[in-house]
């Protein structure tokens, strides 16, 4: 028998983990690893299963089969766990009558780390000056860095993120991306994650793409990027009967409002099909390297879709 | 267990909900033994086990805030995601309930003592008033105020249980508030002799108040005991059988 022991020793698994809750699978047959050292990107759409895995690594929600390991064990089997996994889920779980050092403080003492870590990581989130204001009056940015300095007190070389960065503001998010390298610089293994690729697309190693619980892709940025070729942008007169006669034509297309974003087919394939077609006149016509966004989109199809009109109705609500 | 212990006391004296709840049950429990002597006619014999069980029991008045505190220390946790780091640092949920069992019973006990104090010193105050002297050595004062603590003690624990069965705070304290304050009282008004076995009446017996239609004490207490016993091992198997998702 052939064992592979990077396999066997790596900090995070999921082997074929499933989770039911009510309907269909949350998580379905779920299987990816988190190698030491590395940035691992965890992205899916809202509700695509994200947190129910990260809660399972976590020993919060009991998967209906498969496997959810960090280091090789069930988190409910780790000695210590507070020194060996260091988690962000749903903010910091502060009583918002706490202080921020109160609250560390309890942490520290149920997890036996040293009270002087709580100082330490105040510093390291940039809140040592609020240490003494109580969290019910954070905002969410506070909120968010606490919630890592919660994850980091028992300097843990496992690290499970779920949405670190969520109402973070653009300096915050540049700063969350520092202290993610520097993290991982060390030595840690970090699944982090965010419905959003691009956010993480600086920072990750590896993307772990997610669909309705499924797995999506498994991969490096390079690779998710070689994977597909230069895609050509096209804006015309009738873009519905310019999309069809590019998918007849073997093209894929993906659309964004008027515009329609081309892939496996050259501009100038592009241009002849649509004047083939009598969709024009064509007002654009640009052929551009592959971004994230697009092999994200060509992976995950439906993926950018649910996002989109969740902001789109947030907006209409408000 | 050590560790589990002092994190989950640290957290119940910085939450200060938990010292308002204490405010309370002093206040409640002086009011509690005020009342009977203000309401006694001049005929009355203070000196009576009655009279001074009638006004001593009252110390335990408030202790349903006891109920609340233990409430709030469990229930409250699943509102604020405080479970989730709670269960982060102790996988193993049902140490994190046994911690706060051991933490709520002795608020529970602090409550319970303070409540006492007061009552026993406003009751002093008001027989010296009237030229007498409470006689803290009868069984009817220092039983009474015993019975008042083990009270105390017992609802601390049972919030704790109510609390992790239902994991709802707002749920939680409706209920518990309701079924103490409004229905056992309605079904012991109806039934004295069969609803006096109920756990709410159950507790005026063990905190000796004068009645002829309630329990021996023992009995009482054991009813207590029991129910709290029961409420808390369905409250541990839930919390360990359910996902944590909040």
């Amino acid at each position: 028998m052939v064992v592979n022991m990077c396999s066997q020793t790596a900090p995070i698994a999921c082997r074929s983990l499933t989770k039911v809750f009510a309907g269909p699978a949350a998580v379905d047959d779920l299987s990816f690893e988190v190698a030491p050292g590395t940035i691992t990107g965890f992205v899916g759409a809202n509700g695509a299963g994200k947190t129910t895995t990260m809660r399972m690594l976590l020993g919060l929600v009991t998967p209906t089969a498969g496997e959810a390991l960090v280091k090789g064990r069930p988190y409910r089997d780790l000695h210590e766990p507070r020194r060996q996994v260091g988690a962000v889920v749903d903010g910091p779980g502060a009583h918002p009558g706490h202080t921020a050092r109160t609250h560390l403080g309890i942490i520290a003492t149920a997890g036996r780390l040293p009270l002087r870590r709580v100082g330490e990581v105040l510093a390291a989130v940039e809140l040592g000056e609020h240490a003494g204001r109580r969290v019910g009056g954070f905002s969410t940015g506070m909120r968010q860095r606490l919630a890592l300095a919660g994850a980091l007190l028992g300097d843990p070389d496992v690290l499970i993120l779920d949405e670190p960065a969520n109402g973070l503001d653009p300096p915050g998010i540049i700063w969350m991306r520092g202290l993610l390298r520097r993290l991982a610089a060390e030595g840690r293994a970090i699944l982090v994650s965010s419905h959003l690729l691009a956010e993480l697309a600086e920072v990750a190693d590896r993307v772990v793409i997610i669909d309705r619980g499924r797995l999506v892709a498994d991969a490096t940025l390079d690779e998710l990027l070689s994977g597909s070729g230069p895609v050509v942008e096209l804006r015309c007169a009738d873009p519905a009967a310019a999309a069809g006669a590019l998918v007849a034509a073997g093209a894929s297309v993906e659309r964004d409002g008027d515009l329609l974003v081309v892939s496996g087919a050259s501009a100038r394939e592009v241009g002849e099909v649509v004047s083939r077609a009598g969709a024009g006149p064509v007002h654009r016509l640009a052929e551009r390297a592959t971004r994230i966004e697009d092999a994200y989109l060509a992976l995950a199809g439906s993926l950018g879709t649910p996002s989109r009109a969740t902001v789109a109705d947030a907006r209409g609500a408000s | 267990m050590s560790a589990l212990l002092r994190a989950e006391w640290r957290k119940a004296v910085a939450t200060p909900t938990i010292w308002w709840l204490l405010l309370g049950t002093v206040a409640i429990g002086v009011l509690g033994t005020v009342a009977p002597l203000i309401a006694a006619d001049s005929g009355t014999d203070l000196m009576s086990d009655r009279s001074l069980q009638g006004a001593m029991h009252g110390a335990a008045a408030g202790a349903i805030l006891v109920v609340v505190a233990g409430i709030i220390g469990v229930a409250g946790e699943w509102r604020f995601g405080q479970a989730t780091q709670s269960f982060l640092a102790t996988p193993q949920r049902g140490r994190v309930v046994a911690a706060k069992t051991l933490t709520f019973a002795v608020v529970g006990a602090v409550y319970g003592v303070a409540a006492g104090a007061a009552a026993a010193a406003t009751a002093w105050g008001w027989y010296r008033a009237n030229d007498l002297a409470l006689p803290f050595g009868r069984s009817a004062v220092w039983l009474t105020l015993a019975g008042c603590l083990a009270v105390s003690v017992l609802f601390g624990v049972l919030g704790v249980a109510i609390g992790a069965i239902a994991r709802n705070q707002t749920v939680a304290l409706v209920a518990s508030l309701a079924w103490l304050v409004v229905v056992e009282p309605i079904l012991f008004a109806a039934a004295p002799r069969v609803f006096r076995w109920l756990p709410g009446v159950a507790s005026f017996s063990l905190r000796r108040q004068p009645g002829d239609d309630l329990v021996p004490v023992g009995a009482g207490a054991a009813v207590l005991v029991v129910t709290v016993a029961v409420a808390l091992v369905a409250g541990v198997v839930l919390v360990e059988r359910d996902d944590v998702t909040a």
